[in-house]
């Protein structure tokens, strides 16, 4: 939780401010260890087990919130990789592996990993439904080899061993504590790194993360290898706590029951994590004292579920929306003003550009689009020269979203060629995948808003350019586009809002050509007229030629300096906006034939 | 070999007749029903219930399908009260979380004790060269046939049908025509509860008693419905009805008996995975 | 009976995209709404046939308020809508189509081409046809207010002249018309009173005559200011 820290006084001890976020989290890291200290001392021993119970349901329910909550892939056998840990360490155990369970806790993670990937490979084709369904069936494979072959020397009754030092439930509950703390943190590092961005953009959608550059099976893969990993410790940690295991412990109706956990307690967070783990354990155990069957409980996770699904979100998410408006409140009574001031003349001006002999920056050639035998795109050829905004126009339905796809690479080119900054992206051999494209300069936006929503603002502008940002920079980059702080989350922004801070996003990638796909759409007159006039300095400020799909004439009016116009999937006019807007054959495209008078 | 082949017989059956109810809800309504069996697992329940109370089968049995519906259609109202809007990811989400509730509900009404179920259809048909075919298997087999036959002739012949496929095409073109939509998905998940339990009453004696095992019949169920590309209905049918026997081969050996029920998801995932080769993008545009 | 929209506002996404619209499709009259895309027409139609939640203003048809009614709701006051991009139901046949809504020759005696087409899956009809079909669905719920959306959208102009004279025929017989079109002089021809949307606000309200003779007003709409 960063947010932009306004020019406020500020207590601090040796030069830490107190109210920063390093102290926010020093602050609750050290509670966070008084607290598990407390525990392991002061409580009786069975709640002792009980709360390592609950820690290590905890880390199982983390990774969970890495693939199903953060990349928003359903996932029904966390269960199953965790039987795989705990049965490397039954292993390891039997063969006596020195370094015990420090070393196995690892290395149980390890030898799931490979499960993982296993399950990610389908995901790369699979999703939704699909994946649900996979997921659960490798849930119940595992749970059939399991059961057809015993743990590790549970048939000569050989216990995991715990290493000294972790011989008491106490200190072996501060071990789960600090397993627990440690993916914590790991997977709370991630999240600040492109990495664990792009989990996050998966979940809103696959083509924007390969359009902002990121490969998406690489973005599926590691989410289900580091799941993976994290419920391999789990299962170790189990493993050990228990000291003997077996397949009952791991049943795939428990896989089911830790998704829906997840998703009730917003598993993606770790207090969320935290939460889930601690309810799971809190509620059988009120549950029993009340004399009322333990299935209740399951009862209980069924329907928060359900209702968490109608919120879209789980309890971490509201609690932290919750701290955030708190925050933001006393935030304002200090100083009103946070955001970046909006101005239109913000930002210095790079040197213009030599008006002649310019490369270009995007070259196509008989680009054609075919779906089964509608003609979409037919033969369509266009330049747009660096340091250009030009803009491509056209009725509803004459080409030019599938020109877009067929240049970015989400659709063949039918041969065509596509150049970016002079080198070919696409030719007759086929064309580079969507990621590749992107990073060799050629950046695009999209009609549907595919913000991610489970990003910050600085967090999305870091992923989109692909590279680290300074506050200035950021500042600089949503200046005179987009009213947000970079704190901000962006599920707190509306659309209009968010499909330009897209546009931020892309143009900070400083691309060779960024191709806007309708970025006033749902603008009121005035913002769109003042888009227009700011999109008329991209090249300068960014160095990034433009094209750009409009509806709005006014805004290509006052942006471009060239325009293409498509109708019925050929290029009609090209030319200065002035004289191709003059064109009749431009005015009948839009309007329709003259009635025969 | 025979033998497998025959004594696979049931379990085909009823992995095509599940399969085949998740085929039809998955068209009809954008959600994979993993609570499906589980629903037809509260009707045997409520059926023993009664059963054991002294009511004769065929009225407990009745009521167990009764029952059974009514269950189903509860969770069809959460589905149209809350996820009418929702995608086929998050409405499959929610049927995992029902699936739950059904589970544990059932527990907590029935308990966890093994039970005997009353089996009506014990006995034996015929017995083919030495192998015993019993009621069960042939009951089953039929049941799937007639679900199987009876949701395409309601689907192509009747005018429920005709707003069932207008509604699972086109929602929101469906209710600008004046046809409520939400009563017709309630519909539709009552009588996939119903008809899960009709089939889980006859499987249920011969298979297991345990709650939990009878609901996970779900995973045969979708592999057979994968065969039929969630789509197909005779596709469905004819996958569950292989899977049943290839099982039912594969429990003759010794060596991979006690890995028979790999089979199912090895089938999902090569299916799944050459059936989508291309599907290399989500949502379009 | 008029179909009234007072200061009708929508928001998608939390923001605005059609504001304070404000007008009349009266009885017996075909009125068309002409703008350039995205200007929020599609939006207005679906707000007004329960497609979307309005953010604020009335809906009123013949007297009784729509606002807020579901879909099937407005559907069986008599408001039909035809969507945008022929939303024929492709896996059922022409027939079937039909029969959904009703009484399938009500459609059939305006477009008696669909006649050899009944038993043919809508999905493989031409885009005329498909366009002929919705319509004659639309027509076959009895409709006294009729929202048309981009009819002529990817229509070669000569299925366009055969569906004009039909929509003429409905407001005729007593319907009220309210015609969405991107290509304004077609509809200009048919209309009896015309508004123009941009940017999700009425620019122009009334007689459609000033329209029909220049095209210096569409030009300002469609193609901006300074041409």
């Amino acid at each position: 939780m960063r947010r932009a820290d306004g020019p406020v006084a500020r207590r601090t001890v040796a030069g830490v401010p107190l109210d920063g976020p390093v102290a926010r989290w020093a602050v609750a890291g050290v509670l966070a260890a008084a607290a598990a200290y407390g525990l392991a001392a002061g409580l009786p021993a069975y709640w002792v087990f009980l709360a390592m119970s609950a820690v290590i349901s905890g880390v199982l329910l983390q990774s969970l919130g890495v693939v199903a909550g953060q990349a928003g892939m359903v996932s029904l056998c966390q269960m199953a990789f965790a039987a795989i840990g705990a049965w490397t360490t039954a292993q390891l155990n039997v063969w006596g592996v020195p370094g015990g369970l420090y070393v196995w806790l690892p290395l149980a993670g390890l030898a799931a990993v490979p499960f993982g990937l296993l399950i990610g490979l389908p995901a790369l084709r699979l999703r939704g439904v699909h994946l649900a369904i996979v997921t659960l069936g490798f849930a119940a494979t595992v749970d059939v080899v399991m059961a057809a072959n015993s743990f590790p020397g549970v048939s000569q009754g050989v216990v995991v061993g715990r290493p000294a030092g972790l011989t008491s439930d106490r200190q072996y509950f501060l071990l789960c504590c600090g397993v627990f703390a440690l993916v914590a943190v790991a997977l709370a590092l991630v999240r600040r790194t492109r990495l664990g961005a792009s989990w996050r953009a998966l979940k809103e959608s696959e083509r924007a993360t390969a359009a902002a550059g990121t490969s998406v099976p690489a973005a599926k893969l590691s989410a289900f290898a580091v799941s993976a990993f994290i419920a391999g410790v789990s299962g170790a940690l189990l493993a050990g706590q228990l000291a003997m295991v077996v397949s009952r412990n791991f049943d795939p109706g428990q896989s089911l029951v830790a998704y829906a956990v997840a998703v009730m307690a917003g598993a993606h967070h770790a207090e969320g994590a935290l939460v889930g783990g601690a309810l799971g354990v809190l509620v059988s155990e009120l549950l029993r004292r009340l004399g009322v069957p333990q299935q209740w409980a399951n009862v209980v996770f069924a329907v928060g579920a359900v209702q968490a699904m109608t919120q879209g979100s789980g309890m971490s998410d509201g609690l932290r929306a919750a701290l955030r408006a708190r925050r933001a409140r006393r935030s304002d009574a200090r100083h009103a003003d946070t955001g970046p001031g909006v101005s239109a003349a913000a930002g210095p001006e790079a040197p213009a550009l030599a008006a002649d002999g310019r490369r270009a920056a995007l070259r196509i050639e008989r680009v054609s689009v075919r779906y089964g035998q509608v003609v979409a795109v037919d033969d369509v050829g266009l330049t747009v020269l660096a340091g250009e905004v030009h803009g491509l126009v056209g009725p509803n339905g004459a080409g030019k979203s599938s020109l877009v796809d067929a240049i970015s690479g989400f659709v063949p080119t039918g041969g065509g060629l596509v150049e970016v900054g002079g080198v070919a992206v696409a030719g007759a051999r086929g064309g580079a995948a969507v990621h590749r494209r992107a990073r060799a300069g050629l950046r695009r936006t999209f009609q549907q808003d595919r913000v991610p929503v489970g990003l910050s603002v600085r967090e999305y502008l870091r992923f989109a350019a692909r590279r680290a940002l300074s506050d200035a920079e950021l500042e600089e980059g949503l200046a005179g586009l987009v009213t947000a702080a970079p704190g901000d989350p962006i599920a707190a922004l509306d659309v209009g809002a968010r499909r330009l801070l897209e546009v931020a996003g892309t143009l900070l990638a400083r691309p060779a050509i960024a191709v806007l796909d309708e970025p006033a759409a749902g603008l009121g007159h005035a913002e769109s007229e003042r888009l227009g006039a700011w999109l008329r300095r991209v090249p300068a400020r960014y160095g990034a030629a433009v094209l750009l799909i409009e509806h709005d004439l006014d805004l290509v009016r006052a942006a471009c300096t060239g325009v293409t116009v498509l109708d019925f999937g050929r290029v009609v006019a090209q030319g200065p906006p002035a004289e191709v807007f003059a064109e009749p054959r431009v005015l009948r495209a839009y309007l329709g034939e003259e009635p025969a008078a | 070999m025979f033998q497998g082949l025959v004594s696979g017989l049931a379990a085909g059956g009823t992995f095509a007749a599940l399969g085949l109810l998740l085929t039809a809800m998955y068209r009809l309504t954008a959600t994979v029903n993993l609570a499906v069996a589980a629903t037809g697992v509260a009707g045997v329940y409520v059926m023993a219930a009664l059963a054991g109370t002294g009511w004769p089968y065929w009225a407990a049995a009745l009521a167990g399908v009764a029952a059974g519906a009514l269950v189903s259609a509860g969770c069809g109202l959460v589905m149209t009260r809350w996820f009418a809007e929702s995608g086929p990811q998050t409405r499959t989400a929610v049927s995992i979380a029902q699936l739950i509730g059904i589970i544990a509900l059932a527990y907590i009404a029935f308990g966890d004790e093994p039970r005997v179920l009353p089996n009506p259809a014990a006995g034996r048909v015929a017995t083919l060269a030495g192998v015993v075919v019993t009621q069960g298997a042939v009951v089953l087999l039929a049941l799937a046939v007639v679900i199987g036959a009876g949701t395409s002739l309601l689907l192509t012949r009747t005018p429920l049908g005709l707003r069932l496929r207008a509604m699972a095409e086109r929602p929101v073109t469906t209710e600008l025509l004046g046809i409520g939509t939400r009563a017709l998905t309630v519909t539709v998940w009552a009588l996939a509860g119903a008809l899960s339990s009709l089939v889980l009453l006859v499987v249920a004696p011969v298979r297991s008693s345990d709650i939990l095992s009878l609901s996970m019949l779900i995973v045969p169920a979708c592999a057979a419905a994968l065969l039929g590309g969630l789509r197909r209905l005779a596709g469905a049918l004819a996958g569950g009805l292989a899977l049943g026997l290839l099982e039912g081969v594969l429990a003759g050996s010794a060596v991979v008996q006690q890995y028979r029920d790999v089979v199912p998801f090895a089938a999902i995932l090569l299916i799944l995975v050459w059936s989508r080769r291309r599907e290399v993008w989500d949502a379009s545009r | 009976m008029d179909l009234v929209l007072r200061d009708v506002t929508v928001a998608r996404g939390g923001r605005p995209v059609v504001r304070d619209v404000t007008l009349t499709a009266a009885r017996g009259q075909v009125t068309v709404l002409l703008g350039p895309n995205g200007a929020g027409k599609t939006t207005l139609l679906e707000a007004v046939s329960g497609v979307v939640p309005v953010a604020g203003g009335e809906i009123v048809l013949g007297g009784a308020a729509l606002t807020g009614r579901p879909r099937t709701h407005r559907a069986r006051h008599g408001l039909a809508h035809v969507e945008q991009g022929r939303a024929v139901f492709g896996t059922l046949t022409t027939r079937e189509n039909l029969s959904l809504a009703g009484d399938p020759r009500r459609g059939l005696g305006l477009f008696p081409e669909l006649e050899r087409r009944l038993d043919v899956r809508a999905g493989l009809l031409s885009g005329g046809e498909q366009q002929m079909l919705v319509l004659a669905r639309a027509i076959g719920t009895g409709p006294v207010a009729l929202l048309l959306d981009e009819m002529s959208l990817g229509l070669a102009p000569g299925v366009v002249r055969r569906l004009l004279p039909v929509i003429r025929r409905l407001a005729d017989d007593g319907c009220a018309v309210l015609l969405v079109e991107q290509f304004a002089h077609a509809a200009l021809a048919l209309a009896d009173s015309a508004y123009v949307l941009s940017h999700g606000t009425i620019t122009y309200g009334g007689d459609p005559t000033p329209l029909r003779e220049s095209d210096a007003a569409l030009k300002r709409a469609y193609l901006g200011d300074d041409s």
